[in-house]
């Protein structure tokens, strides 16, 4: 796979991009920051691919050809970590393993925190990708969610729900650690639903429970775990 | 997740190596029906090789405690440790499950 040259965009297999030109574009926007490396991936990235990507000190990693650049989760700065991947290949890949992998050898983060942040990151990522990008409507039953498999399945055939963006991106700082998770399904009343946790096995009272602070934005699309170093 | 069952009598034990999450719901229906048909009153998870469990997993041994107490059975968890013995302090599955 070509390194990309620092303020660069390579497409896999091709070498050069026709993204470069919309990236240029965007570049004046207030809330767009640079993105120093970029992978844009033509095909689908295996977990293989994003790790080795990773690390390559390669910090963006970008799948799909609509990509929106702008906005917060295209945002990266150098030594982070900022992943934009479409529903089907986030749910396909081994996300934990690739964020496991930036976290133990991209940071020099204590690995309890580490372990921290890759729960409740997978909590949210979880979220995002069930709830929101796919709109699968939480069971009312135990028992049911056992059939979530095949539900899953169902969804991802779903050419809509499947290629819709979900983005990962972390922003490390001396004193703590962002982890904006972005989705673009359905939204999500936060206040409303842990309000109403009635268990801590339930995936926002782990969220709580490992991240010092939770920031909810945009109708719960945009949610920002911090971590204090 | 991989698992790997073994039943002797009324007892299934199930080791589980790998990762339990959202992405497993299948795997984890297997495993019931398996308990399910084995008429099994005891079931033991062996959770030694287990590296990380989210809360759509620790949901998953609550619906295998479930389908055992239905029947008079137990759920027995044994060996967690690291990130998911943590997952099991938080969820307080010291008061739900036998564990080992």
């Amino acid at each position: 796979m070509p390194l990309a040259p620092s303020g660069k965009v390579v497409k896999k297999d091709e070498g050069t991009q026709p993204f470069a030109k919309t990236y240029q574009k965007h570049s004046g926007r207030k809330d767009f920051l640079v993105a120093q490396r970029a992978v844009l991936f033509s095909v689908s990235p295996t977990t293989q691919d994003l790790i080795d990507a990773i690390q390559n000190d390669q910090t963006v990693l970008i799948e799909g050809k609509n990509l929106k650049v702008g906005l917060r989760g295209f945002e990266a700065a150098p030594g982070d970590l900022a992943l934009s991947l479409t529903t089907l290949t986030a749910y396909i890949i081994d996300i934990i393993a690739v964020i496991d992998h930036f976290l133990l050898h991209k940071t020099s983060l204590h690995p309890v925190l580490c372990e921290q942040i890759l729960t409740s990151t997978h909590e949210v990522v979880t979220n995002a990708i069930l709830w929101s990008n796919l709109e699968v409507d939480c069971p009312n039953n135990r028992q049911k969610t056992l059939n979530f498999g095949d539900l899953i399945k169902e969804r991802l055939r779903n050419k809509i729900l499947a290629q819709r963006l979900l983005k990962i991106n972390f922003h490390l700082t001396p004193e703590w650690i962002d982890v904006v998770i972005i989705s673009s399904g359905k939204g999500f009343d936060w206040h409303h639903a842990i309000s109403n946790v009635s268990s801590t096995v339930q995936g926002l009272a782990i969220i709580h429970s490992f991240s010092d602070q939770v920031i909810v934005e945009e109708d719960g699309k945009i949610l920002t775990l911090r971590f204090y170093t | 997740m991989i698992y790997t069952l073994k039943s002797t009598g009324p007892k299934i034990e199930v080791d589980m190596k790998g990762r339990l999450t959202f992405a497993d719901y299948s795997s984890f229906r297997e495993i019931t029906q398996i308990v399910t048909e084995n008429n099994s009153k005891c079931c033991l998870f062996d959770l030694t090789e287990l590296e990380f469990i989210d809360s759509a997993g620790l949901g998953m041994l609550l619906i295998a405690r479930d389908k055992l107490q239905s029947v008079n059975g137990d759920v027995i968890l044994k060996g967690a440790q690291g990130q998911v013995k943590k997952m099991l302090d938080l969820g307080r599955f010291d008061s739900l499950f036998n564990i080992e």
